[in-house]
């Protein structure tokens, strides 16, 4: 089933003289793992955001064609069904936290979608293990490091069992042990949790390491979404919109283009490669 | 070292709280009812002595209650020049000056007796209530609050605008902290301005934190959004659950507590509006130092 | 000083504003600064509550004229917070504070929407509708209000009401008048780009 299916979109924000995304198509199947990349202001985040119905309904401008989740408009859902379907997590995790402690943090979401105290009980118990913050609960969010404010940002989402969980620049504004403790996070939640997940980000060594596909968003446009493996064959076409390629990439597309057996993209694949490769 | 331990404050939003205090014992709902009471009951106490006595045992609360007593001296301040104002006022606007109860003459001003006993009472009366104000902050954290709101029947609306209202006032001192900090690396020392320097660069601090705060209420705005938030205190027909207050059970003893605090204040108001027993004239006080000037 | 006037307030052809969640927060978020300035401005220069140099006051003028209603509400509700943290003044008396703080906030607000007052304070007219609605009609409501509160809770003498009401009038005057002035001139073009700003009272 497609999870989310988006046809011709175009939005152009209040005041601004272009769109910042236009006539755009897009479909993403049910349980995928999908990264997005992109150069700033390339309206990857108009994306996230439209995916999420808070374009339209929390910013002023001009909307053009349809998003659908699940075979429902998102302009049709409620705040509450929307909560239920998609969760997002946003690049400054402290702007999300408006509760006085973690455990208040992730409570207010399951009130806010209906939970009883008891599921909500289990689920704090459940998603606090899952993204290992078991310790930080009774702390008040804004005391936290920088991880673990994400991770709770992260929980408070997942315990709100979306279908979809769109993560915008996750480790944006963390250090190098944060990010790749997100990173551990994300693939859990891959391996253990049955969603379809969305990521932006500009880590692109980690992210395709998870990704299923990989989507290229340019100028307003989708200029590339195909599987990893697929995405970085035209490495000088993703040089040319300034996408960081992962340097184990960029090293086995110089040894040989055209051998297509040649691992091209997870990391690990391409170092049991070059091993058994020197070994001969 | 014990007691070092033991009398560790813990950060909140809008100040500090004890890490372990036996007023954490009671229910929210409990405290917030002493708070109130002891709000109210000032109001109807006249007599020096017994107000003295209120703010004894308010000073004791806050030893009992583990309260770091030095948090107090910013405090101090404040109840002097309150203090002066009260006692200016009386001496320079005198009331029952018709009666002619002067105890002495200070520059050529009468000191008017009834009207410097009132300004003594009534100066009680306000310390009781500013430490019963401060009492009640430096015992409750935010989450405290919150529950006692709801406990007493606020509506969802209004506890929740609070708790966010607490949340932003703690967004903006970090914001306020770190535009200081980078002024301080840049070498400025607001020590070295002049008053009306101070109030300007005060005034100017806005502006980045203005703008700061804008750009927070877009993406709080949008977090809520994404967390399904609906300002109802009902979610499809159905009483929102609250799991904060469901992990704040009223016991038995609070119950009892409640009862008491209820009985005092009534009583207390109940006696001062029927008997004279707390008003101004009745009190000792007021009597010796009466009979030490007019025999 | 630019003579030419705009009426920020009137609705452009076709344009609808609603109040939404982001009014809400936006009116938490003025509360929450308006805690901060009240509680400092009350701690950091302690004049007891009479002659207060209170900075507040501009908050409550400037956050009306930005978010109409939504600053209003923000006008009394922060100050019961910020007088109960600082101390400045306990819970009966800030409660009796109530319709005070009120008028120091909406009557700025009522002032420029209804005399098309540029928040921006670009020409002779809006500093007119600031010093004159903002600053002193507010105030001398707010004082006299509040110097009437104290007098009932006995905490002046009667016949000091009149020292009291100039003392309370000044204070708070200038404060507001050096504060307001700076909010509004250099933070009322970003604002005024927001969807929270209102161009009514509500939205």
């Amino acid at each position: 089933m497609n999870a989310i299916e988006i046809k011709n979109l175009s939005w152009r924000y209040e005041r601004a003289e272009n769109y910042a995304i236009e006539d755009l198509n897009l479909i993403i199947e049910e349980n995928q793992f999908i990264g997005i990349v992109g150069p700033n202001e390339a309206g990857k985040t108009t994306l996230a955001s439209a995916i999420k119905g808070i374009i339209p309904s929390e910013f002023n401008g001009i909307y053009k064609g349809t998003v659908e989740l699940f075979g429902k408009k998102v302009t049709d859902c409620s705040t509450r069904e929307l909560a239920k379907t998609v969760g997002m997590v946003f690049a400054d995790p402290d702007s999300q936290f408006t509760s006085m402690s973690v455990e208040e943090e992730i409570s207010f979401g399951l009130e806010n979608i209906g939970c009883t105290v008891e599921e909500i009980d289990e689920r704090i118990k459940w998603v606090s293990e899952l993204t290992n913050i078991e310790e930080l609960l009774e702390k008040p969010p804004y005391d936290l490091s920088g991880g673990q404010k994400q991770r709770v940002a992260i929980a408070s989402i997942i315990a709100m069992k979306p279908r979809i969980i769109i993560l915008d620049e996750p480790t944006s504004m963390l250090d190098p042990i944060s990010k790749d403790m997100i990173f551990s996070l994300l693939q859990t939640m891959k391996e253990k949790l049955k969603l379809t997940i969305i990521v932006i980000e500009h880590n692109i060594e980690k992210l395709v390491e998870l990704s299923d596909k990989m989507i290229l968003v340019n100028d307003g446009k989708i200029e590339k979404y195909t599987d990893t493996d697929v995405f970085f064959q035209d490495i000088e076409f993703l040089d040319s919109r300034s996408i960081r390629i992962p340097g184990a990439i960029r090293f086995m597309d110089m040894i040989d283009k055209d051998k297509d057996d040649l691992p091209t993209v997870h990391l690990q694949d391409i170092v049991k490669t070059i091993k058994e490769e020197l070994r001969r | 070292m014990d007691q070092t331990v033991k009398r560790k404050m813990h950060r909140t939003i809008i100040g500090f709280v004890p890490g372990e205090s036996i007023m954490y014992k009671l229910h929210p709902v409990v405290r917030l009812s002493l708070y109130i009471a002891t709000g109210i009951l000032p109001l109807f106490i006249e007599t020096p002595e017994i107000s003295m006595l209120f703010i004894a045992i308010i000073l004791i609360l806050f030893v009992v209650a583990n309260v770091n007593l030095n948090r107090l001296k910013i405090f101090t301040p404040m109840l002097i020049t309150v203090g002066i104002i009260i006692n200016l006022t009386y001496i320079f606007f005198p009331i029952r000056k018709e009666e002619g109860l002067v105890m002495f003459s200070l520059l050529g001003l009468d000191v008017n007796f009834y009207s410097t006993m009132w300004a003594f009472a009534i100066y009680l009366r306000i310390i009781t209530l500013v430490l019963s104000s401060v009492f009640y902050f430096s015992t409750n954290r935010e989450r405290d609050i919150l529950v006692a709101m709801r406990t007493i029947g606020t509506p969802f609306v209004v506890s929740y605008f609070i708790g966010l209202a607490l949340r932003s006032a703690g967004i903006f001192l970090e914001d306020y902290s770190i535009i200081r900090e980078a002024e301080q690396a840049r070498g400025l020392d607001v020590r070295n301005l002049s008053f009306l320097g101070k109030v300007k660069h005060f005034s100017m601090y806005l502006v980045p934190l203005f703008t700061l705060s804008i750009r927070k209420s877009d993406d709080i705005s949008t977090g809520l959004f994404a967390k399904g938030t609906e300002l109802t205190g009902k979610i499809d027909g159905v009483k929102r659950a609250d799991y904060l207050r469901s992990k704040l059970r009223i016991t038995n003893i609070d119950k009892a507590w409640l009862i008491a605090i209820i009985l005092f204040t009534v009583t207390v108001m109940v006696v001062s509006i029927t008997t004279g027993l707390l008003t101004i004239e009745g009190s000792w006080i007021f009597q010796s130092i009466e009979k030490y000037f007019f025999g | 000083m630019s003579t030419q006037a705009v009426n920020v307030w009137k609705l452009e052809e076709g344009e609808v504003r609603k109040p939404g969640l982001s009014h809400f927060v936006m009116m938490a978020l003025f509360t929450g600064i308006g805690v901060v300035v009240g509680t400092f401005g009350s701690l950091a220069i302690p004049l007891g509550y009479v002659t207060a140099f209170w900075p507040g006051q501009a908050i409550q003028a400037v956050g009306s004229i930005w978010y109409g209603a939504w600053g209003g509400i923000a006008s009394f509700i922060f100050p019961i917070i910020s007088n109960a943290i600082s101390g400045s003044a306990p819970l009966p008396v800030s409660l009796a504070y109530i319709p005070g703080n009120l008028a120091q906030g909406i009557i700025a607000g009522w002032a420029f929407r209804q005399f098309a007052g540029d928040p921006r304070l670009k020409t002779a007219k809006d500093w007119a509708l600031f010093l004159g609605f903002a600053i002193i009609i507010s105030n001398i409501i707010g004082a006299g209000w509040g110097s009437t509160v104290l007098r009932w809770f006995g905490l002046i003498a009667p016949d000091a009401q009149m020292t009291v009401f100039i003392g309370w009038f000044i204070g708070n005057a200038v404060a507001s008048a050096i504060l307001g002035a700076v909010m509004l001139k250099f933070i009322s073009p970003i604002v005024m780009k927001t969807k929270t700003f209102c161009k009514g009272y509500w939205a």
